[in-house]
């Protein structure tokens, strides 16, 4: 069974690929436009990676990434962020929010199924 | 400093100087002047402490010359009395009654001696064969007897009757001091006597007997017990015969009285040294005689006058102390006088040297208080020698030099306000500059963020169609959309180079966080070529790299940034149109750089003699240009990789091999440990 994923990103055209790409490549997928739903959802869809845009509405990407750590139902799920402020000092920040890993823009979504892989086969 | 010590020296040694020059010119001669008076004025001291003892000696000799002489003219004068020579005339044909008459005259003459001198113990004359024929005692108080007949004695055995019969017309005998005898036993009480006697001749100079005085010695030798030295009551005096033993003695426990005492040797052996009893029996040159408790002081007297084989030494002596205890006061006073002398002395040289010097110290004072900074400070020396012209001039220089220093204190506070503007207005730029670092820096961040989103759903699009997500394409469609792709990834490439340089040109050093811990670098190069592989991949692009590292290899560094400085590396290397189908060597060793342990990580590209290489090696090693000739991927990532390595302390070496054709780029970062990584 493949993990279900949660796309969390505002920019439609972005929503539209990636989710699209998943579910081609069989992922369960829920979508989330900003911050407070992506945290209402990651609760409620059972969310096992959350693909994390890290410049959204609401409730920023970074403190997303710190609730979900912090909250002991959701702790334990895989957090990949991903951002257009691609510059060292960012990644940096997304890694010491509790982000598992950081793809910068452009992002192909092959290199993000690539990584989901390679995190789930680490934990394995 | 080293200017400040040796000054202080010379002035301290100026000081000192003076002061030895001082007590070398006074105390040297002083201390001369006082031990050669001292050494000079000792022997003429004790000679003047002896004279006392020098006199009473002589004194002492003086009276028994005189006493022996006395007798010496009584006995010649008795000797050739007229009616001794009548009664020896006569007396062989006198009858009795002219006999007696004869002998009565001669008694008489006797008896007005021995009356007369009171310290003859008789007066006898004995014929040649030794009877005595006249003889007077004399008892005591005055008193005398006249001795007769039968009491009369013979003396032929005696030594001075033996000796008297032999002498010539006028000659005197003089015996030792003895003990009287008479009728061949010890007279009791035992009487001291001298004997002097001289032989009797008749009007033919015919020798008909000797005259006998026996000379009471206690007489003789009074002064010896009776006299006193003024200054040296507690004197001893004694006189001692040849052989040592005391004939007199001040103290009467040391003379001898009887036969047996002399058996008994009361002699100088038992109070004195041998070495001192040698000197008082021989040595007759040096008169003053000093063991180590006494001084003595000698002088010999000749009973016999003309013999001077026959002698006595009248000795006075005293402990040393007693006599030289004025000289040793003497000697002290002049000690303590030498060395009050010698403090004084110290003292005004010291004073002295300190006043010589004080004008010195004043200005060398003055000098420092300048020298500190107040130059209001003016040397207190109003003196008319050489140093208060000194002084004088110094103060007229010091003058001077406030004059220059105020006008130089003025002209550093302009300075010093122009520099505080210039600084001022230096930071203010720099804040200027940091705003704009800013401002910069949020732009480059917008700016990549607006490229990157829409390249991200772009090449969303061109992914979901080339895996045909949305249907079916054929192949010139599928080609079409990876050269699209191809320029996307190369445009987006350049772009981001761009914005990554300029970002990290404007990112202050300071604010840089660097996370060191310790990793193997053989796996961060592996993970770096697996995902350089897969964006290549992406792109429609492959590359031949041979990496089969097994052996870890620690560093020390930002795991981040070491990624970001390998990937740069690669991207360097792999965007530039000569490496197309290059093979790229990876190698991992260890080395020492500028002192560090590093682990070297290089790349070895060997290319074909057809490829011109000049302008990739150009691209690698010249910083960033803005110019169409280097501006590319390579450039760029090339000086990324080297901006960070830069923080990281490590570095980037291009080693381009011409006659090989190899271009070898290594990088260096610091060697760790494994601990990090267990």
């Amino acid at each position: 069974m493949n993990p279900k994923i949660l796309i969390v990103e505002d920019e439609p055209d972005n929503m539209e690929t990636l989710s699209a790409y998943l579910q081609f490549k069989n992922y369960d997928i829920a979508k989330a436009v900003d911050g407070e739903e992506a945290l209402k959802k990651v609760k409620k869809e059972k969310t096992d990676v959350v693909v994390l845009d890290l410049s959204i509405p609401k409730i920023d990407g970074w403190e997303v990434a710190k609730r979900i750590r912090n909250d002991q139902t959701t702790k334990d799920i895989i957090i990949i962020a991903f951002s257009a402020m691609a510059l060292p000092h960012e990644m940096e920040k997304a890694l010491s929010n509790g982000c598992d890993a950081f793809l910068p823009k452009p992002m192909s979504p092959d290199v993000l199924i690539t990584e989901i892989e390679k995190i789930f086969n680490e934990r394995k | 400093m080293a200017d400040k010590n040796s000054s202080i020296k010379k002035s301290i040694s100026i000081q000192t100087k003076l002061l030895f020059y001082f007590l070398i010119l006074s105390l040297i001669p002083l201390l001369i002047l006082g031990f050669f008076s001292l050494r000079v004025s000792i022997t003429p001291l004790k000679e003047y402490a002896v004279t006392p003892l020098r006199n009473h000696t002589l004194a002492i000799s003086n009276h028994i010359r005189q006493e022996l002489y006395d007798v010496r003219e009584d006995v010649l004068l008795t000797s050739r009395l007229p009616d001794l020579s009548r009664m020896l005339d006569y007396l062989p044909n006198a009858l009795e009654p002219e006999a007696r008459k004869l002998k009565e005259a001669v008694y008489n003459d006797f008896i007005e001696f021995i009356d007369k001198r009171k310290k003859y113990h008789y007066i006898s004359y004995c014929d040649l064969s030794g009877q005595e024929i006249i003889r007077v005692n004399y008892i005591d108080s005055g008193k005398w007897k006249i001795v007769y007949g039968e009491n009369l004695q013979n003396k032929k055995h005696t030594s001075f009757f033996k000796q008297t019969v032999e002498l010539g017309q006028g000659q005197v005998y003089v015996s030792d001091v003895s003990l009287n005898e008479e009728y061949d036993v010890l007279e009791t009480p035992y009487t001291k006597v001298i004997y002097v006697s001289t032989a009797v001749q008749d009007i033919s100079r015919k020798k008909r007997g000797i005259i006998t005085i026996a000379l009471k010695v206690d007489t003789l030798f009074k002064p010896i017990s009776e006299w006193k030295i003024e200054k040296y009551p507690e004197a001893n005096n004694c006189i001692i015969n040849r052989k040592g033993f005391y004939i007199a003695h001040s103290d009467r426990n040391k003379e001898w009285g009887t036969p047996q005492q002399v058996e008994m040797k009361w002699s100088i052996m038992q109070d004195f040294s041998l070495k001192v009893n040698e000197q008082l029996l021989n040595n007759f040159d040096k008169p003053l005689i000093e063991s180590d408790k006494y001084v003595f002081v000698t002088q010999r007297v000749f009973p016999e006058f003309i013999n001077p084989s026959n002698y006595w030494i009248i000795i006075s002596y005293l402990p040393k102390y007693f006599v030289y205890s004025k000289i040793a006061i003497f000697k002290i006073i002049l000690y303590v006088l030498l060395f009050f002398t010698f403090v004084m002395t110290v003292i005004v040289a010291l004073i002295l040297s300190s006043q010589f010097t004080k004008p010195i110290k004043l200005l060398k004072k003055g000098v420092e208080i300048i020298k500190d900074g107040n130059l209001a400070h003016r040397i207190p020396l109003k003196s008319n020698d050489e140093i208060g012209e000194l002084a004088f001039d110094f103060n007229l220089m010091a003058e001077e030099l406030e004059g220059l220093y105020q006008n130089l204190e003025n002209k550093v506070k302009q300075r010093t306000e122009m520099l505080q503007k210039a600084m001022d207005d230096l930071k203010r730029k720099d804040e200027q500059l940091e705003k704009a670092n800013q401002l910069k820096l949020d732009f480059l961040t917008n700016l990549s963020t607006e490229l990157r989103t829409p390249l991200t759903s772009i090449m969303g699009y061109i992914s979901l169609l080339m895996n045909k997500v949305y249907g079916e394409l054929n192949d010139k469609q599928i080609n079409s959309l990876q050269k699209a792709r191809k320029n996307l990834y190369h445009t987006f490439k350049w772009l981001d180079g761009i914005i990554r340089i300029s970002s990290l040109s404007a990112i202050q050093t300071e604010n840089i966080t660097v996370h060191k811990t310790n990793f193997d670098a053989v796996d961060c190069v592996g993970r770096a070529l697996k995902n350089l592989n897969y964006v290549l991949g992406g792109e429609g692009k492959t590359v031949d790299i041979k990496f089969d590292k097994k052996e870890k290899y620690f560093v020390f560094s930002d795991k981040e940034k070491f990624d970001e400085i390998v990937i740069s590396v690669l991207n360097a290397i792999v965007y530039h149109e000569v490496t197309k189908g290059i093979p790229v060597e990876v190698n991992i060793t260890s080395d020492t750089k500028a002192d560090i342990e590093c682990v070297l990580i290089s790349f070895e590209m060997r290319f074909d003699k057809k490829i011109k290489i000049e302008n990739f090696y150009k691209a690698l090693v010249e910083p960033f240009i803005h110019s169409p000739t280097f501006f590319n991927i390579t450039n760029l990532s090339a000086n990324v990789a080297r901006s960070l390595l830069t923080w990281l302390k490590g570095g980037l070496l291009i080693d381009y091999i011409k006659k090989e054709r190899i271009i070898i780029v290594t990088v260096y970062i610091e060697k760790g440990e494994a601990a990090d990584e267990s």
